[in-house]
């Protein structure tokens, strides 16, 4: 821009990255042209950002993206990601209030410890892959109204549990010993496990790939993940399993009197985003192939 | 029928000939109607014009005092001109009697 790149030109500079190329030109060339104040190019920039996704909405693609990635999906990770920091917020506080380094001796603390360890990281990674697939999908969906969507979706995730006042308790242990670093730990896993691999996603199907076989590979770890973390999933929901697998019952059903099983549509909600990521890379892969000759 | 900011952008457009580009035609607005014309309006009503077929706009050359982007230029269509002289010889009909009327 033509500006000094004072503080407030530098907020135009980067709302106008938002736009498509030849608008951000137009615009921007506009701007650097004026002599209007940072201010006002930004109340312009943002106006017209707004009626250009505005117009966008006209089309299918964003609600689509909206009622079967961001609302359900959002809604999801923002539960999920809260049951998953509560417990990894309670593994911490026992740890560092019961335990210490030498119990690494002995053989039963030592695999209970490292059981917690591996099903924290399952639950983390299980977060990080839904989120990377949920955002690829919303970016292939969406295209040019991949912000307004996204936007949406992080409102979604980070709103998702402001109304629920059922949070999770460990029995046998106060509440108040975890709770609160819960809280904490629940927006940093929002925005580093949740948030940030979605945006990392939209960037991935919004690049032209020629290879499409990393997006490929994050979908099946993702398929798999989810089984492997089924039953924490399912949990998340009814407040009743932790991080812990839960034991099945006499009848040999697991559940809680609470439990509102059938619950298993959860994981394929969960992993739809994945199954698009392998059809979409089928899909290129099919276009792309040479036609046979006749 | 065109809508008055369409027609205003047609015949600022005209006025301006070979550089009707959008700042220009913001300019030559803003003077002609002592309000103020925002950048969002500007380009929505571009679009919808050129969707019309009225006009024809394309990415010119960067140029310095742009800071290096290319500016989008307009030019008005023989369909754009039909529909410009339509609108305006509405607005002398229909004004012909009235009291802020030019004789």
């Amino acid at each position: 821009m033509g500006h000094p790149m004072t503080f407030g030109w530098r907020l135009v500079d980067r709302v106008c990255r938002l736009l498509e190329r030849d608008d951000r030109d137009a615009v921007c060339g506009d701007l650097a042209e004026s002599q209007m104040s940072a201010w006002r190019a930004l109340r312009e920039v943002v106006g017209f950002l707004l009626r250009r996704q505005a117009a966008l909405w006209l089309e299918w693609r964003p609600w689509a993206a909206l009622v079967t990635i961001a609302i359900p999906l959002g809604f999801l990770l923002s539960v999920t990601s809260r049951w998953f920091a509560d417990g990894t917020a309670f593994h911490l506080s026992l740890y560092s209030r019961t335990g210490d380094w030498a119990y690494l001796a002995i053989p039963g603390w030592r695999r209970d410890f490292l059981a917690s360890a591996a099903t924290a990281t399952l639950m983390w990674l299980a977060l990080v892959a839904w989120s990377w697939t949920a955002g690829f999908a919303l970016g292939r969906v969406t295209r040019r109204a991949w912000w307004s969507v996204t936007a949406l979706f992080a409102l979604v995730v980070v709103l998702g549990t402001l109304a629920s006042t059922t949070t999770g308790t460990r029995e046998g242990y106060a509440i108040a010993h975890f709770r609160p670093i819960g809280l904490y730990l629940t927006a940093v896993m929002r925005m580093l496990l949740v948030l940030l691999p979605a945006l990392y996603g939209i960037d991935a199907a919004r690049a032209v790939r020629r290879r499409p076989w990393s997006t490929v590979v994050v979908a099946v770890a993702t398929v798999a993940l989810t089984a492997l973390s089924e039953k924490a999933l399912e949990g998340s929901l009814i407040f009743g399993w932790g991080v812990v697998r839960p034991q099945p019952g006499p009848d040999g059903i697991v559940g809680t009197a609470d439990d509102l099983r059938p619950l298993w549509w959860l994981s394929f909600v969960m992993a739809w985003p994945a199954v698009f990521v392998l059809a979409n890379a089928t899909l290129t892969r099919v276009l792309r192939a040479p036609l046979p000759s006749p | 029928m065109l809508g008055e900011f369409e027609y205003l952008m047609l015949t600022a457009a005209a006025r301006l000939g070979d550089e009707a580009y959008g700042a220009a035609i913001r300019q030559e607005i803003e003077e002609a109607t002592g309000a103020p014309c925002s950048i969002g309006a500007l380009y929505t009503t571009l679009d919808r014009l050129e969707r019309k077929g009225l006009i024809k706009t394309w990415m010119g050359d960067p140029t310095p005092e742009r800071g290096g982007r290319p500016k989008r230029m307009v030019r008005v269509t023989a369909a754009g001109t039909r529909a410009a002289a339509s609108f305006y010889k509405a607005v002398i009909r229909v004004s012909q009697g009235v009291s802020w009327a030019i004789r």
